[in-house]
């Protein structure tokens, strides 16, 4: 029988808050299919996540198929507007989210991540992150700052994370990253610069699957995913009517779920998916081929 | 017991949200008089339901706004 064996792969996945997100659900697949997990969390966020895990309000959401519960490796803080620990400013060092956490940028991810497993502990890579201060601002009224501040947070800090992390990856290894259908269609509402990260994102996939493919040998993709209610979708806005939109002019008229996501970044994270590399796989019931909606 | 709920929520705002005792009143807004953002408000709900004792789920929590709201829902549930 075929199937997607990931014993004794380690995954980080960079992006994980709580049980509702792409990034969880991600993880929770890589499990399934054997894979030990590390998240990268948030600073911000850590203390939430950590609370709710220790009090079980996580449980149902972590039980796996075979009756087990998904524990994770480890949970490290991860902030990836920083690339090195003098990036991170004095105020955001002080301020009570990080006061405790010491070196949480990407250099501080690997330093922590060698230091636990040693210098060659990697096999697939998860980025599940992005943010924008000015989401709710269509691009037109989006200022400079706000749009670097997308593309820094959401597209930039994945070649960072490649960069420091690829000495680290084991040979087969997976890099992949999290996108949207806005990279390369009009999505309004998807504002601050979020479309413009997403498309800086999805090139760079590619040319970092070049690069890293000839370094390291491995491969990079990414999952172009249909929308998700997720409590950062939320702050976008009207994530709702995006979801309603798709439903009714998809060509499969079925909500995409988080666990279809989970799946097919568990095959393309496995050594089924070895001849796949530099590509953008959506996973949203065919709607991005639509140029007239299928509403019947 | 009602008072020492007040005096109790009143202590763990402050905690929560930095700042002094003497500016939390039971209709400080938490957004907007308190300056808080939404991940401080869901480590408040946290730590109220482990003071008291409670679960909190997320329908009611979405509609906690006020200090006020804390008390009322404390006193409804604890009593």
């Amino acid at each position: 029988m075929l199937a997607i064996d990931l014993r004794g792969k380690r995954a980080l996945v960079a992006g994980v808050a709580d049980d509702a997100g792409y990034g969880f659900a991600i993880a929770k697949a890589l499990a399934e299919a054997g894979a030990s997990i590390c998240l990268g969390t948030w600073p911000p966020a850590l203390g939430i996540f950590q609370t709710m895990l220790e009090r079980g309000k996580l449980d149902r959401s972590l039980a796996l198929s075979d009756g087990s519960k998904l524990a994770f490796e480890r949970i490290y803080p991860f902030d990836a507007d920083f690339d090195t620990a003098a990036d991170i400013p004095s105020e955001v060092l002080d301020s009570k989210r990080y006061r405790e956490l010491g070196d949480v940028s990407i250099a501080g991810l690997a330093d922590r991540l060698a230091a636990d497993f040693g210098s060659q502990c990697l096999d697939i890579v998860v980025h599940s992150l992005a943010n924008a201060p000015e989401v709710k601002k269509p691009l037109l009224e989006t200022s400079r700052r706000g749009y670097l501040a997308a593309v820094g947070t959401s597209a930039y800090s994945f070649a960072s994370m490649l960069g420091r992390l690829g000495p680290m990856l084991r040979p087969g290894a997976s890099l992949l990253a999290i996108s949207y259908l806005a990279a390369e269609r009009v999505v309004p509402g998807y504002g601050g610069g979020m479309s413009s990260a997403k498309a800086a994102l999805e090139s760079d996939m590619r040319t970092l699957a070049f690069e890293a493919g000839r370094k390291w040998g491995v491969r990079v993709n990414a999952i172009s995913a249909g929308p998700l209610a997720s409590r950062a979708a939320n702050a976008i806005g009207d994530i709702q009517k995006m979801i309603d939109h798709c439903l009714a002019a998809s060509p499969i008229p079925r909500a995409v779920t988080a666990a279809d996501v989970g799946n097919a970044a568990a095959f393309l994270s496995s050594p089924l998916a070895a001849g796949i590399t530099a590509t953008i796989l959506h996973v949203d019931e065919g709607y991005h081929a639509m140029g007239v909606s299928g509403t019947s | 017991m009602a008072e020492n709920i007040e005096e109790k929520v009143t202590k763990i705002v402050a905690e929560q949200f930095e700042v002094p005792v003497e500016k939390v009143a039971l209709s400080s807004l938490f957004l907007d008089d308190l300056k808080a953002d939404s991940l401080s408000v869901v480590e408040l709900v946290l730590a109220i339901e482990e003071a008291f004792g409670l679960e909190i789920p997320d329908e009611h929590a979405e509609k906690i706004k006020t200090v006020g709201d804390v008390v009322n829902y404390v006193k409804a549930r604890v009593q």
